[in-house]
């Protein structure tokens, strides 16, 4: 077939295909656009698309600058990176190497004191993309980044609530395989803390309880050379003795399976919040698809066959809950970032109460605008730290986008990018 | 009053100059969708979220002269996000030829169309895209590139790779080269 031939059968198909649109419904959406507010100027969210990093720096350090000079009126909040006066001791000095590594660990050279709050989060040695992954921390003004814990790969760091120690995922025995490890604040005393055999294939996603003394984790359990069989499970921890718990048991899945993400403690330590989540499961072409995910609260006792309490439509496809540290509200993401390579589709912050009423939310990003992803509160309840992911190249499939580190506060206001870092899954560290 | 003045005052909170905008806009942006959707269900959301989008988001659009394009925009990326929508959230629905392949052909014209709008159906929904602004729309390269927010070389590659995949859908051999530049 000649050019011309291929262009003009194409422009007809088109022009046959594309005959007798029906526009008559043209009413009912103008009936719908009369009905929504439209963005003043000023507040329309690809402004901040589009200043450069510069610009960027320069209104983070002027509103820096501003809290400073204590202009109540922009900054109303202290800083998160101001020490707790009167409530920590004094830093300590540096520890050196320490005493007893694991084998591979790198010690961190950066110290991190007794009273700094770090942010604490998953990204990748050398800020490479295609190098290793890696558990890492940063000033909240973005400042000595750096790594404490080697990963093959790394997801949902947590810190005890004195902030010494981090528990994490770590894909560590082929790759399906993970296991829960920890690691002291300096990036001493790496070490596997718990995982499992099989049927079980994974334990991921730790939280520590409100005293330190448990985790609540996910589990996947996948009979080996089977695709059917396959469950899910949350469990606790006991971290002293290394008990496990089966507080949710999840059916048996044969071509639809149901799976527990990112279990997190009510500050209370009775109730742990998390994602339920459905999966069509394709034998054949390996891929698994997800039909939606609500928000979900069981007792944090089990019994395992208890009935979980969800909190949101599985179409709002929630993710990521965290619990206020001292209140009854949780915040939660919209559509997490799947697999990691799909900037595509809005993501955006709520908060509900745990029992399911008023949901609020927080950031109103639209599908190729900024995605807001993985928010954790932060340990004074204050704010949200989460994961803010840019466009980069404004093409329509495989943009990785610029993802950073944020704050914002549970009203939506006070957004603050994290200068000069890339990360993913931050949490700010307590203090003691 | 002309489409700038128009989208001027729509941009400052004028409804009746949206309705008026939409009405004028809305058969060729349907017709948009639906080539890249192949659905007219589907295709009315993408429309609607398009309009939804354009109205809110007026007043941060700084050059009147170029809503079209913008809207253009709006209205593909709502296509193609409710493309993605559908294989993230159930298993894809294999997307249906619109003519019945048994219906003979009558005339060589026809015969290429029958085998053209089958193999478009095979196209993925961004190479679709392209193929719509710049044949159906007649859009230029350069601003099929800009509506779809992609690189010029971007929208040539996905022109070619297109066609490429048209002409082997048609058990034709690819062109060496593509209208409009040389492959990015």
């Amino acid at each position: 077939m000649t050019d011309d031939r291929l262009h003009r059968a194409i422009s007809d198909s088109l022009s046959d295909l594309a005959s007798g649109s029906p526009t008559d419904y043209i009413e009912d959406v103008l009936a719908v656009t009369a009905r929504t507010r439209q963005r003043p100027a000023w507040t329309f969210p690809g402004r901040y698309l589009t200043m450069t990093p510069a610009l960027r720096f320069a209104a983070i350090a002027i509103l820096a600058v501003s809290a400073s000079l204590g202009v109540a009126a922009l900054v109303s909040e202290p800083a998160p990176d101001a020490p707790a006066v009167g409530e920590c001791p004094p830093p300590a000095a540096s520890a050196g190497p320490p005493a007893s590594l694991a084998p591979g660990t790198t010690p961190a050279p950066i110290v991190i004191g007794d009273c700094e709050p770090w942010i604490a989060y998953d990204w990748f040695v050398g800020e490479d993309v295609t190098g290793t992954p890696a558990v890492k921390a940063v000033r909240p003004d973005g400042s000595d980044a750096h790594v404490v814990a080697h990963a093959s790969e790394s997801h949902f760091v947590d810190w005890t609530h004195d902030g010494a120690r981090l528990a994490f995922t770590k894909w560590d025995g082929g790759p399906d395989v993970a296991s829960i490890w920890t690691v002291n604040a300096d990036g001493s005393g790496e070490q596997r803390l718990v995982g499992c055999e099989q049927p079980c294939m994974q334990l991921y996603g730790a939280s520590w309880s409100p005293d330190d003394s448990k985790l609540v984790v996910s589990r996947w359990d996948k009979p080996e050379g089977t695709n059917l069989g396959q469950r899910c499970y949350l469990e606790t921890v006991d971290v002293a003795t290394l008990e496990r718990t089966v507080i949710l048991e999840g059916p048996e899945g044969g071509t639809e399976l149901e799976c527990y993400y990112t279990p997190r403690w009510s500050g209370d330590g009775r109730s742990i919040v998390f994602e339920h989540a459905d999966y069509l499961l394709d034998f054949v072409s390996g891929e698994d698809t997800l039909t939606g995910s609500s928000i979900a609260i069981i007792d944090a006792d089990g019994p395992s066959d208890q009935e979980p309490r969800i909190l949101t439509d599985p179409a709002l496809l929630a993710t990521h809950p965290d619990w206020h540290p001292n209140e009854d509200r949780i915040v939660l993401g919209t559509r997490g970032l799947g697999d990691f390579q799909d900037v595509w589709l809005a993501t955006n912050l709520y908060t509900i109460r745990p029992d399911g009423t008023d949901l609020r939310q927080v950031t109103s990003y639209g599908n190729r605008e900024v995605r807001a992803t993985f928010p954790t509160w932060t340990p004074d309840g204050q704010e949200i730290v989460f994961s803010y992911v840019e466009p980069t190249t404004g093409d329509l499939s495989g943009d990785w986008g610029h993802r950073q580190l944020a704050f914002i506060k549970p009203d939506g206001s006070g957004l603050r990018v994290v200068p000069g870092v890339n990360g993913v899954e931050p949490r700010l560290r307590p203090l003691p | 009053m002309d489409q700038r003045g128009l989208v001027e005052r729509a941009g400052k909170g004028d409804h009746d100059a949206l309705a008026m905008l939409a009405r004028a806009s809305v058969a060729r942006l349907d017709a948009v969708a639906r080539l890249i959707l192949r659905d007219a269900d589907l295709a009315r959301d993408a429309v609607q979220e398009a309009l939804v989008r354009a109205w809110r988001d007026l007043p941060g659009l700084r050059d009147p002269g170029n809503f079209d394009a913008w809207l253009h925009r709006l209205t593909v990326n709502a296509s193609i996000d409710a493309v993605r929508r559908r294989r993230r959230r159930v298993i894809e629905v294999e997307l249906m030829p619109v003519h019945d392949p048994s219906i003979p052909d009558e005339t060589t014209r026809v015969a290429d169309r029958d085998q053209v709008v089958r193999a478009l159906e095979r196209l993925d929904p961004e190479q679709r895209a392209v193929i719509v602004l710049h044949y159906y729309l007649g859009l230029p390269l350069q601003d099929a590139a800009a509506a779809l927010g992609i690189p010029v070389g971007t929208a040539k590659s996905r022109l070619h790779r297109a066609l490429t995949s048209l002409r082997a859908s048609l058990g034709d051999e690819a062109p060496d080269s593509i209208p409009g530049g040389k492959l990015a």
